[in-house]
């Protein structure tokens, strides 16, 4: 149970210097504060709500105008003096004390119109809150900082439902309306941690559907380029076999080819015939090797202008559009991204700009700033970087026709040597192959030399073939080196759709389940509230045959049923009124898990003869388990109610002015 | 702060979901209770929820 132990007062209002025990001595929790009206009755509750909020909700419209500090202390000082207003209220928690402590300072001023002096803020009421241990004093905390104490008083006497904690009898017009309840609402959520299953869900919701886009980005694995790399093995393992058995095959050839050479090597007119031979067989390989590359240059050339003369319209374009921009100064600044980035690393800091905090619409936001930054930024480096690349281009356009002629001119000298070569050769060869002489003895020499061609003619062919798969090899390695990486760069990125798609259906696993916890605690919150009001309200009634039920709609909108099940919310005499006041209250309080004081002023108020016994005798039963501070007028505090709260049940005190009525002089018990 | 034994019984009321996924959202509410600054949300969620991957099986949704 939470109790209000004491409550001092410095200098506020007409509490100039007054503190007020409530200490528990029976069974009951309750504690009756007497005073006539103008005595100081509402400024007590008043009192309250300022230590608490800094605000006095209870306070009429022609007392706002005036300062809170005592008339006779203002008075009685000088000018220029300082006076300090402070409450001090002390309440227990099961095994700690908490110390809410208020306090303002003012300035005394002469007023030159009125001729009497005033007081004059000088700085905001501050709030301190002590909290020490009930058994060990030595380990006191102190909460200074705003958000310390707001949090505190928040857990403790929500201001958004103050008036449950801090109830009006003679107030009670505004007590179910819309706006009231709605506060009640989010302040049970607040309570009960609704609004922690909310924020849950909200974020495992906002991370799924971010995880979802990311997803739709990701490009799917193209499994046919695994019959690609199948494909590609088989076709090198062909290739170096071939290669294999071209490098077996040639040495035997080559060796029947030096044999054939030795044996014909005997005769001189054959000799000199094939060392003119071999002598143009090598120029005409050199030749060959030197068409060979200008080949590949010329396919090299016709591939290189055919693509620049393809995107030369564009590559102009782009380049006279670059150099333009640049003249007319309007390619996108260089942006130094580096204090939004700092921010986002540091999310603890609040926006330079409004010195906020920054949640999470702030830090959604400054992302999208970023990667905007990002790409005006980049467009710029990016229009800078191609501009040196598309004036070669341009340029390299400009030389086709001198290297074009260069091309076609070693083209035809190649042709027409290599055909002079050729022709010789034939011309020897025809004469070696018809050679007929009796004195090479049993040599056929037409027969050595048909077959020295055809093995010369081989080793060539396979030679060319050599080197045709040589370069085959070259490429189709490259390529499947080349694929090898894009199916390793797919499977990582099949790996992270995995991933993200278990992380898509997790958080949304987790979104539902917290929406539906979220919905069976608003429910059960909502029917323990029911419940509870029911019960409270048919044992403060006198009508027990009168109401049947009652309900609480979804946004805690309250409904008396008759017996005949009618609606009689509206026409619910004052007392019945006030008793669903209480019994909703109570019902707050007990569904908030925190059992906390209610302080009443004009507690039994508008309730009339036999409903005013039957209420207090229900309050004084609620004090067993809350401890409850009434504040009556005499008037209120009449015989009947006098016999149900005398001084064996309740702590009783009376509160009166002094003499000059500048302050109350005593609080009697 | 710690999530309330009320959250706790609701939790432990869900019939399709083993103890584990039970876990894991006690585990987000235990740290949103003590106070994820919003920048930094992203993170710890996904640690959360990459930790809890690894160890058990979750279903990849198909076509999605």
């Amino acid at each position: 149970m939470i109790r209000i132990n004491k409550i001092e007062f410095h200098n506020y209002r007409q509490y100039k210097n007054v503190s007020i025990d409530f200490e528990k001595k029976n069974e009951y929790n309750l504690h009756i504060l007497r005073a006539k009206n103008g005595t100081g009755k509402t400024t007590f509750l008043n009192g309250i709500l300022w230590c608490l909020y800094a605000k006095e909700h209870y306070v009429s419209n022609s007392s706002k105008a005036l300062m809170i500090v005592n008339e006779s202390v203002v008075q009685d000082a000088n000018e220029g003096d300082m006076i300090d207003v402070w409450i001090k209220l002390t309440i227990s928690d099961n095994d700690k004390f908490l110390v809410f402590e208020r306090n303002q300072k003012f300035n005394v001023i002469y007023d030159p119109l009125t001729e009497l002096k005033k007081s004059v803020a000088i700085c905001k009421p501050i709030l301190r809150i002590i909290e020490t241990p009930i058994f060990a004093f030595a380990n006191a905390q102190v909460y200074e900082s705003e958000e310390d104490t707001l949090r505190i008083v928040k857990q403790y006497f929500d201001e958004d439902i103050f008036s449950y904690y801090f109830f009006d009898g003679e107030n009670l017009k505004n007590y179910f309306d819309e706006k009231n309840t709605e506060k009640v609402k989010n302040s049970i959520y607040s309570l009960s941690q609704v609004n922690l299953l909310s924020n849950s869900s909200r974020r495992t919701e906002t991370l799924s559907v971010e995880k979802s886009r990311e997803l739709v980005k990701k490009r799917g694995i193209n499994y046919t380029i695994y019959d690609e790399i199948d494909r590609m093995q088989d076709e090198i393992e062909r290739l170096e076999n071939d290669n294999k058995n071209i490098d077996i095959d040639i040495p035997v050839l080559q060796k029947r080819l030096n044999e054939l050479n030795a044996q014909l090597a005997g005769y001189k007119p054959i000799r000199d015939n094939q060392l003119r031979r071999n002598e143009l067989e090598r120029q005409l390989k050199n030749l060959q090797n030197e068409q060979s590359e200008l080949f590949a240059r010329k396919k090299e050339f016709i591939r290189t202008y055919y693509t620049l003369f393809n995107l030369f319209p564009r590559i102009k374009s782009t380049l006279d559009m670059i150099i333009y921009k640049e003249q007319h100064g309007e390619l996108p600044p260089r942006i130094d991204k580096k204090q939004v980035e700092e921010l986002l690393n540091n999310h603890e800091a609040n926006c330079p700009m409004c010195d906020n905090e920054l949640n999470d619409h702030a830090i959604e936001h400054l992302q999208k700033l970023l990667e905007e930054l990002d790409v005006s930024s980049q467009t710029s480096n990016y229009l800078s970087s191609i501009k040196g690349g598309l004036e070669n281009a341009v340029a390299t356009c400009y030389k086709y026709p001198k290297e074009r002629e260069n091309i076609i001119k070693k083209e035809k000298y190649y042709s027409e040597e290599i055909e002079k070569i050729e022709k010789e050769l034939k011309i020897i060869s025809q004469y070696l192959s018809t050679y007929s002489d009796n004195s090479s003895g049993v040599i056929d020499v037409s027969k050595l030399e048909k077959e020295r061609l055809e093995i010369q003619n081989e080793i060539s062919i396979k030679q060319q073939r050599k080197g045709a798969n040589d370069l085959s090899l070259k490429n189709d390695k490259e390529k499947l080196k080349n694929l090898q990486a894009q199916v390793e760069e797919m499977e990582k990125i099949d790996n992270e759709k995995i991933l993200l798609q278990k992380q898509i259906r997790l958080l949304r696993q987790l979104t539902t389940s917290f929406e539906q916890v979220k919905k069976n605690l608003m429910d059960e919150i909502k029917v323990e509230i029911e419940a509870s009001t029911w019960r409270a309200f048919k044992n403060m009634i006198w009508k027990k045959q009168t109401f049947h039920s009652l309900s609480i709609n979804d946004d805690y909108q309250m409904t008396v049923y008759s017996n005949n099940l009618n609606d009689m919310t509206g026409s619910l005499s004052a007392t019945e009124s006030m008793a669903l006041a209480y019994a909703f209250t109570l019902a707050i309080h007990e569904t908030s898990g925190r059992n906390c004081p209610l302080v009443v002023d004009s507690p039994l108020g508008r309730v009339s003869d036999e409903n005013r016994i039957n209420m207090a005798r229900e309050l004084l039963k609620i004090s067993k388990d809350k401890q409850i501070i009434m504040l009556f007028t005499p008037d209120e505090y009449s015989k009947e109610v006098a016999e149900v709260y005398d001084f064996s049940v309740a702590s009783i005190r009376d509160i009166s002015l002094t003499q000059d009525e500048t302050e109350i002089g005593k609080v009697d018990k | 702060m710690s999530v309330s034994k009320k959250i706790i019984d609701e939790i432990e009321k869900i019939d399709d979901k083993d103890e584990k996924f039970k876990n894991l959202m006690l585990e987000i509410l235990e740290e949103e209770s003590k106070g994820i600054p919003g920048g930094r949300f992203k993170a710890k969620y996904e640690e959360m929820i990459n930790k809890y991957i690894e160890e058990n099986i979750v279903e990849v949704v198909v076509n999605d």
